[in-house]
């Protein structure tokens, strides 16, 4: 979920942080920087880890500050493929769901990563597992089928989920076109920096109340035959 | 800014969670000093002289990513809060006799898996790679982990005693120390820590 990411920056401190012991403030400055922002290609960034190498610090010509040259590790958030996380249900819509960590909620699941036979109630606002039906059932079928046989995915549940892709996006303008002036596309939909793509088809992912217990039948069922 | 490796370690839940309350730690000392000061600034106008330096506020960003994720990492449903330094160590120790990849072990380690069904969600082909060998692992995810959420605060004083043990006070979330078990890479950084394990021991064998 977590990995390290190692980065050489140069920082400036200002001079009423002299009289501090210099690593401290550094690492301030490069949290101030860094935390809590996403790098291109890195991820989501958490926290300063620590500092591997420090130089000297430097007076350049125009300003009372000491440049550092530093080398440094990132916490970042960056979960590899295949990585099962645990999350909560943000909302939901007939595209699929979206899932929130607390602190990153880009996270979100197609409604062809869902488990089959799955449906879109509408007058509910929420998916839900039909489990017992065939696999390949039509939505109006599953619409007829019993409620209490329906596994409704309810908001703010606990879920368990499978990473299957990321997708960062750059959304820097760029330097301005002097034929164009200062114009701003508005009619552009704002496509958040990172993504997470996620799936919850499979034994065992999905919301946690759906398999509570079942381990434990299995595990139950496993010292039977043991003995 | 230069990035020199994206990835240059897998860091564990554990590990993020006590770098997060050791900055926690210090942040309250820090407020405790600008409160300090803010009282005595009130009293008297006085030139401090000039050493005198006007400790900063945490800034907005940090404290945010910090207050959230250190809310997820409480979840009931994760383990993280439960786990100590010793029970990582005695965990990826224990673990190190199966053939398991090291994203499995990573997972393993964040989720602790309770039943068979989280572990088969973890591990791949679990039936066929580790036939006999299930009931084993969840044991040992249990072991030392079970032992604090019994009575959480009860088993933490002990763990405590246990590792302080007469020793001069040490600050129990202190610098890399669980670092050790998962990042392989990297050679010890220029920090202050001092390890209250023997590390040496707790290390994974270089691979």
């Amino acid at each position: 979920m977590f990995i390290l990411t190692e980065i050489r920056d140069t920082v400036a401190l200002q001079p009423h942080t002299f009289g501090f012991e210099p690593t401290e403030v550094i690492a301030r400055e490069l949290n101030k920087k860094y935390a809590n922002r996403i790098l291109q290609d890195i991820g989501l960034v958490i926290s300063v880890f620590d500092l591997t190498k420090c130089g000297e610090g430097k007076v350049r010509y125009g300003d009372g500050c000491l440049w550092y040259k530093v080398e440094f590790r990132l916490a970042v958030f960056r979960p590899f493929i295949s990585e099962v996380l645990i999350g909560k249900v943000k909302s939901q819509d007939e595209d699929g769901i979206r899932v929130t960590l607390t602190f990153f909620d880009e996270v979100h699941i197609d409604k062809s990563q869902l488990p089959a036979p799955c449906a879109f109630d509408s007058s509910r606002q929420k998916f839900f597992w039909a489990a017992q039906m065939e696999p390949d059932t039509k939505r109006t079928e599953l619409m007829d089928s019993p409620f209490q046989e329906r596994l409704y995915i309810e908001l703010d549940a606990p879920i368990r989920f499978r990473v299957e892709g990321d997708e960062f996006y750059d959304d820097e303008p760029g330097p301005p076109k002097a034929a164009q002036g200062a114009k701003y596309d508005l009619t552009v939909s704002k496509r958040p920096p990172y993504r997470i793509f996620a799936s919850i088809a499979g034994q065992g992912m999905g919301p946690l109340e759906w398999w509570a217990g079942v381990g434990q039948a299995d595990e139950q069922n496993n010292e039977q035959m043991d003995e | 800014m230069e990035i020199i490796k994206a990835r240059a370690a897998f860091l564990s839940n554990y590990e993020v969670y006590s770098l997060l309350q050791e900055m926690e730690a210090k942040q309250l000392e820090q407020t405790r000093a600008i409160m300090a000061t803010k009282k005595e600034e009130n009293s008297e106008d006085l030139y401090k002289g000039p050493n005198y330096v006007v400790p900063e506020e945490v800034s907005e960003n940090v404290r945010t990513i910090q207050v959230e994720l250190l809310q997820y990492l409480n979840n009931e449903n994760l383990p993280t809060a439960r786990q100590s330094e010793e029970a990582v160590a005695h965990l990826t120790r224990g673990l190190r006799k199966y053939q398991l990849t090291k994203a499995e072990k990573l997972q393993i380690v964040n989720l602790c898996p309770q039943s068979v069904l989280e572990l088969y969600v973890i591990v791949e082909e679990m039936e066929s790679r580790f036939e006999n060998d299930v009931d084993d692992i969840l044991k040992l995810v249990q072991e030392k982990l079970a032992e604090r959420s019994k009575n959480t605060q009860e088993a933490e004083e002990t763990y405590l005693a246990d590792v302080v043990d007469a020793e001069e006070e040490q600050d129990i979330w202190g610098g890399e120390g669980p670092s050790q078990y998962l990042e392989e890479e990297f050679e010890e950084g220029a920090d202050d820590f001092e390890p209250m394990l023997d590390i040496d021991e707790a290390r994974e064998p270089q691979d």
